[in-house]
């Protein structure tokens, strides 16, 4: 297991879609709705992916892959990897990762939207659909 | 700007620091041959150069990371992942 280490950037991401899901549920709460939201799924997603990838980088449902237009921002003879947080949706999201900086250690570098649909729909407030979850 | 003559074969060498480029030829006009160096990206990868959004937050991400600009604690995933479990045990 790799001890993780996340850059300011992946972390203000992840806080945001925390908050999102957060106020999501609780207006939800409020309303006596029981269907979680996107937000929430979303959220649930992302975390999981996070986990696993803490857990096991290797694991085939994060369907890591290296990404051969990044530089690695330690070591250029290495790699940065994208993971997946959902796939075959147009609302996917995208985890960026290397490892790094020391040995046994792992960057998260960052958490984005893989669409600009996605993208649009964050900066109206609400989320893309759920998508396939990993598994 | 130079004057070269292309061999039998039509070749002609730029020099060597233009070792190793990838270059688009573009031969449709026929009164000027252009040699643009280009950047080749997979075509999976394409999409991130068009999301400006998330190529904004790859490229922060990866600032950070080469400064050693990271953060001072990490979140609490699992913590998370609990509340979550229990949003959605709560929801049965």
């Amino acid at each position: 297991m790799h001890a993780v280490k996340w850059t300011k950037a992946a972390k203000e991401s992840y806080e945001d879609l925390t908050a999102k899901a957060v106020a999501r549920s609780d207006a939800r709460k409020k309303k006596k709705i029981r269907k979680s939201s996107v937000d929430e799924g979303l959220f649930q997603q992302v975390a999981k992916t996070i986990s696993l990838l803490c857990t096991n980088p290797r694991q085939p449902g994060l369907k890591t892959h290296e990404y051969d237009s990044i530089e690695n921002p330690y070591d250029k003879q290495k790699k940065v990897f994208e993971a997946y947080v959902q796939y075959q949706t147009s609302g996917a999201y995208r985890v960026f990762w290397c490892y790094g900086p020391d040995a046994r250690e792992l960057t998260i570098v960052a958490i984005t939207p893989h669409s600009q649909c996605a993208v649009n729909r964050l900066e109206k407030g609400s989320s893309p659909g759920k998508g396939v979850r990993n598994q | 700007m130079t004057t070269k003559t292309l061999d039998s074969k039509g070749r002609v060498t730029l020099g060597s620091r233009f070792a190793g480029q990838t270059v688009v030829i573009d031969v449709s006009n026929p009164t000027c041959i252009m040699i643009r160096p280009v950047v080749m990206i997979p075509a999976d990868e394409a999409w991130l150069y068009k999301n400006q959004t998330a190529l904004g937050l790859v490229r922060q991400g990866l600032n950070d990371a080469r400064s050693g600009n990271f953060a001072d604690a990490s979140p609490d995933v699992d913590g998370d992942l609990s509340w979550l479990n229990n949003v959605e045990d709560q929801r049965r």
